[in-house]
């Protein structure tokens, strides 16, 4: 049988690192994970407080499929709960597709429904980069998007042009996503 | 008259059974355990802290004060509401909005001559290791994974290897309807909550694009609503699903989503149910589960027996069911699996000489290990974009960047998990 | 503003509870009384718990006054109240907790109201005993309690363990809470599921005809049925019945697929195994409906047997051994209108068997002279819907047990084994006979000096001894060494309570009481038995 402690009362040890900033689970998964990134040549991160590394920007620049030439910005926010809870990942720029909504939502399983803390960073960044290559239009967040891939494909790539310009389509104006 | 009564002393037989297994040893009872004026002295002695005073809470400040503890100190921070009244027993009508610590406390004082309550109406975050660290034992009745994280591995970063008396136990309630679990956790001995992360069950989530496009259940309806619908509708105005208005806002509006696509069900209660994630939650269920984190801190504070080694779930909606097991200790935990160790190094050394000595070490595979410490990010080899910005902190010292008794932690793609040290400066 | 839907206050203050056991529940708790046998601290938590939660009233009757032990053991009581009615003062603290319950005090010992006045026990919904009560007058209050139909509670707490006994003679539950009450009748379809499956799903072999997106729609129950009834006119019109088969199936909704990554299909393959099953009664409602009381009703019957009755005629008549559809659908990957129609269908089918059931059930309340409208539809559909999960629990007498103990081989096979709770039943039995006996009539604990604690413990074994020799089981001091165990820790704590212990007692028997009086989720039968220095709990069937 364990004995934790005496019966008698000691005197407390000596507080060596009272009053220092605790390094939190979240945290140590989190170095973790960022340290096993591997970001193609088509994605960056940025880091508005390096110290801060729960909170930063991942952009993607498609160099292929109907989304090329476009430069896109999502919001990284990690929470103590990580990798309990999944990251909080929203688009910073309006934008015209059909798994991502005006507000920026996106419809990506692993970011919801599918998410284990087996899984890591590594795994999200593919997961949006392939909603660039391929969106799907069958369970949509932008309804009309997805209605329009589905009726013309071709339609729907000058509408992602135009939309990535700048441009209105179907009276919403989008962000301008180009250089 | 009362008042007479009251200035009383108090009489010997009121600890009379307590007392009784306390003088007396017991076919079960410890080898270390000694009967007599020792355990009873070191009960009465002991400080003890008690984390959260909702419907566990209220029980266990309750079980506590009638077990023999004199000196209870409790921490929440939230105040009390309506709904907390079927089951929080130590709170009345007039006192919604009050702070559940302060009330609870104040209650089981007046109701419990001579036990001492020192409540704190804050997050458990705002306390420091100085604070944790007086504390002998620690009993948690919470309703959050995140905060028991954090109590779990703060208890784990206490843990002196050479200080037997920094190991505070954990006991851990929770319920949920008729089934509970009651854990005891010896930091750095035994399973740690972080060990044991994989057994909850992640809270069922339905696809973004199921609410937006095509719904079928009402629960459908009442997630679209807080989740698509109010940041459209409502902009940057924060969700307070305490607000019986925002609660109204979502229901009307999960309401005429279920009338457009047919679905039956959407109804008041529900829509509470879904955006607060609300938890049945009963007396009886709380009483149980608390009663015996209780009995387990006693045992533990007294060694008049043994106590659980380490976990037992209660099932009660189907006859009455406990499953008594010991979780095993994760070897790979990324709180208690691998513990800082103490480094020595020279204040004066860079960053950059700190990580080839680092290297050095037999026990590490460093090939390329990124580096935090106190709070900052010293130097990540990815991102590149992260390495170039703190690129210039390879040639800082060491003093310049991290201050004697911090935390440095030592991530490598090479290694399962990330190292811990203490620095002590040379 | 008001909302329409938004909840009164009672339900905002029970909203937690609501969530379990409903309005229904709810009601049937607020119009119980509780009679409590003795204030002792596990007497006085379990009501606490169910005060709380709003039981309509309780009394409790108890001769003693308060005393200083009391105060270290009992949350309910405080030092103003020393020398007072125990009955009275706990009675005072508990009504603080819930303005809307009622609570009485009897101060006056339950013997001397058996005596006086036994047909007042009549009034009460559950009488729970607690403390140091003695065999024949908990033998007394059986014989009037149990032929009443009044479910009957025994708690004995000491030290670190306790022991509850519940006699209720019949406790028929109809919402036990399954886990899911999905019945898909797909190995057995009725003809306008069939019809859905034809309509939606008979193209999705054929790409011209169906879209991709369609495809990846159709609810799995129709992709089920349709692939079924091609396996089934390859295989001599039967269905796949053994795990290989099964398994073939699988890789034939597999090959189906258009795409690797259709929801639908995936969640059809998952589906094979556990709904691929041929229809059955469950055990536990063909006891039901072999019951006497099913088969011959009589004017006394009561709601539970003329619905099961009704039930039973229904399955067993034109349905062709089928229960009553219940209509629940799981979700699962479809277009909205889709599942909507899917889930209209089921509904409506179950709709369809409830109203025969309902006709049923009015036939025969005339048969038995009663009114045709005796008995409310709401509670035929709750029966129908759960008519594969209801539960009949016959319990037994105290009187039985203690006088003819018919399960008494259930003690001798677990008297073997060191680790079984059957040593602590055992030691708490020896307890009662302890204060039971003539020789004690102040009911003098055992172990209540230190000088006697040896002496007493001699005693309790040779209680248990005596009891195992009634119940004609053998012993030897080898099998009772857990059993001596037991009695010293029962004896050390000198016949009094641990709070935490009474706390958890008080806890699990309002948790029973609460599932006896809402006839809601399953109750123990009828022994339960704590240990509180292993943390374990076992139920035993006395």
């Amino acid at each position: 049988m364990l004995k934790i402690w005496s019966m008698k009362q000691q005197q407390q040890a000596a507080s060596a690192a009272s009053g220092k900033k605790k390094v939190t689970a979240a945290q140590l998964r989190v170095q973790k994970d960022l340290g096993e990134l591997s970001l193609p040549s088509t994605m960056r991160t940025h880091f508005p407080d390096p110290d801060d590394i729960l909170n930063f920007t991942l952009t993607i620049e498609p160099d292929e499929g109907m989304y090329k030439g476009g430069i896109f910005n999502f919001d990284f926010t990690i929470n103590q709960n990580f990798p309990h809870e999944p990251p909080r990942v929203l688009c910073k720029q309006k934008i015209y597709h059909p798994n991502i909504d005006l507000e920026g939502k996106v419809c990506l399983n692993i970011l919801r429904e599918d998410w284990k803390p087996v899984l890591n960073l590594n795994a999200v960044i593919v997961g949006l980069q392939y909603l660039f290559l391929e969106p799907n239009a069958s369970d949509p967040l932008n309804k009309e998007a997805a209605e329009d891939l589905k009726t013309s494909r071709e339609n729907f790539k000058r509408n992602v042009r135009s939309s990535m310009g700048g441009g209105y389509v179907k009276n919403i104006l989008y962000d301008k996503v180009t250089k | 008259m009362a008042t007479a009564t009251v200035l009383r002393t108090e009489s010997p037989d009121r600890w009379k059974y307590l007392n009784n297994i306390l003088t007396r040893s017991g076919p079960y009872s410890d080898e270390v355990f000694v009967p007599g004026d020792g355990p009873k002295e070191f009960l009465a002695g002991t400080k003890i802290l008690v984390i959260g005073a909702g419907g566990l809470g209220c029980e266990i400040l309750k079980n506590l004060a009638l077990s023999g503890f004199k000196d209870i100190h409790v921490i929440d921070m939230d105040t009390i509401d309506i709904s907390n009244l079927n089951r929080q027993f130590l709170f009345r009508e007039a006192d919604v909005g009050k702070s559940k610590a302060e009330v609870a406390a104040a209650f089981v004082m007046k109701r419990v001559r001579g036990v001492n309550i020192t409540p704190f109406n804050c997050a458990i975050q705002d306390k420091d290791d100085d604070y944790y660290r007086q504390f002998k034992i620690v009993v948690c009745g919470l309703d959050s994974v995140e905060a028991r994280r954090w109590i779990s591995s703060t208890l784990v970063d206490l843990v002196d290897p050479e200080d037997p008396e920094s190991v505070i136990p954990l006991i851990d309630g929770g319920t949920e309807g008729f089934k509970g679990q009651a854990r005891v956790m010896i930091p750095t001995f035994s399973c740690c909550y972080e060990c044991t992360l994989d057994m909850l069950t992640p809270r069922a989530a339905v696809p973004l694009c199921t609410l937006a496009s095509i719904p079928r259940q009402p629960a459908h309806c009442i997630e679209w609503a807080s989740v698509i619908q109010w940041p459209k509708e409502k902009g940057d105005l924060k969700m307070d699903t305490d607000d019986p208005e925002h609660i109204s806002w979502l229901y009307t509006q999960a309401l005429a989503r279920a009338k457009e696509f047919n679905i039956p069900g959407v109804t008041y209660a529900m829509t509470q149910g879904v955006v607060k994630n609300i938890i049945p939650a009963i007396a009886s269920t709380n009483a149980i589960i608390a009663a015996s984190c209780c009995n387990e801190a006693l045992k533990l504070a007294t060694t008049a027996a043994p106590y659980l080694d380490n976990y037992m779930m209660y099932t009660g909606d189907e006859s009455i069911y406990t499953y008594t097991f010991q979780h095993e200790k994760k070897p790979e935990c990324p709180v208690c699996g691998n513990l800082p160790q103490k480094l020595e190094i020279n204040p004066e050394l860079t960053l950059e000489e700190l990580m080839e000595k680092l290297q050095e070490r037999p026990e590490t595979t460093l090939r390329k290990p990124s580096l935090r410490a106190g709070g900052k990010t010293l130097y990540f080899q990815s991102p590149p974009q992260l390495e170039e910005q703190t690129r210039p902190n390879l040639k800082k010292k060491v003093k310049e960047l991290m201050g004697d008794g911090d935390e440095l932690t030592v991530s490598d793609p090479g290694m399962p998990f990330v190292l811990r040290f203490v620095l002590s400066f040379t | 503003m008001s909302v329409p839907g938004a909840p009164t206050a009672k339900e905002k203050k029970y909203d937690r509870q609501l969530r379990l056991w409903g309005a229904g529940g709810q009601q049937a708790l607020e119009t119980a009384h509780i009679l409590l046998i003795n204030a002792t601290a596990a007497g006085t938590e379990t009501l606490k718990n169910l005060v709380l939660p709003g039981v309509g009233q309780f009394t409790i009757v108890d001769h003693a006054v308060v005393t200083d032990e009391d105060l270290g053991t009992n949350f309910f009581l405080d030092d103003s109240c020393i020398g007072l009615s125990r009955a009275q003062k706990t009675c005072e603290l508990l009504c603080e907790l819930n303005p809307d319950v009622k609570g009485n005090f009897i101060n006056d010992n339950i013997e001397n109201i058996i005596k006086s006045t036994p047909e007042k026990l009549k009034e009460y919904t559950i009488v729970l005993a607690t403390g140091d009560i003695t065999t024949s007058t908990l033998l007394d209050l059986d014989k009037i309690l149990y032929p009443l139909d009044i479910p009957f509670f025994h708690l004995r707490c000491v030290g670190f363990s306790f022991t509850c006994r519940v006699a209720v003679s019949e406790h028929a539950i109809v919402e036990t809470h399954p886990a899911s009450t999905i019945d898909l009748r797909l190995l057995n379809p009725f003809p306008e599921l069939l019809a859905l499956a034809e309509e939606k799903a008979s193209t999705m072999d054929d790409k011209d005809k169906m879209s991709t997106h369609d495809h990846g729609h159709i609810p799995y129950v129709l992709i089920l049925l349709r692939v079924l009834e091609d396996w089934k006119s390859s295989h001599d019109g039967k269905v796949p019945s053994n795990y290989s088969e099964k398994n073939e199936f699988k890789s034939l909704l597999r090959s189906k697929m258009w795409n690797a990554d259709e929801e639908n299909f995936e969640e059809a393959i998952a589906a094979v195994l556990p709904y691929f099953n041929p229809p059955s009664i469950p055990s536990a409602t063909k006891a039901v409906f072999e019951d006497e009381k099913c088969k011959s009703l009589t004017s006394s019957s009561t709601n539970f047997w003329i619905i099961a009755r009704a039930v039973k005629d229904f399955a067993e008549g034109k349905n062709g051994g089928l229960l009553p559809l219940p209509g629940a659908l799981p979700d699962m990957k479809a277009e909205s209108k889709d599942y909507i129609q899917l889930q209209n269908v089921y509904k409506s089918k179950a709709r369809a068997d409830l109203a025969e059931v309902v006709t049923i059930v009015k036939s025969l309340l005339k048969e038995l002279g009663k009114k045709e409208d005796a008995i409310r539809e709401e509670e035929v559909e709750t029966f129908c819907k759960h008519a594969g999960y209801i539960k009949l629990i016959r319990g037994r007498s105290l009187k039985d047990e203690y006088e003819s103990s018919p399960n008494a081989k259930k003690i001798s096979n677990e008297i073997s084994d060191p680790a079984s709770l059957v040593h602590y039943y055992l030691g708490l039995r020896a307890y009662e006979a302890f204060i039971s006996d003539k020789s004690n009539s102040k009911r003098v604990a055992p172990g209540v000096e230190d000088s006697t604690v040896e002496s007493d413990s001699e005693k309790l074994n040779k209680h248990v001894v005596e009891l195992l020799d009634k119940l004609s089981i053998t012993h030897s001091s080898d099998l009772l060494e857990a059993t001596s165990k037991a009695i010293g820790e029962i004896v050390r704590v000198g016949g009094g309570e641990l709070h935490n212990i009474s706390s958890l007692a008080g806890g699990i028997v309002s948790q029973e009481i609460i599932k006896v009086i809402t006839k809601q989720y399953i109750t123990m039968n009828n022994t339960i038995v704590f240990d509180g220095i292993t943390s374990r709990t076992e139920v035993f069937e006395l």
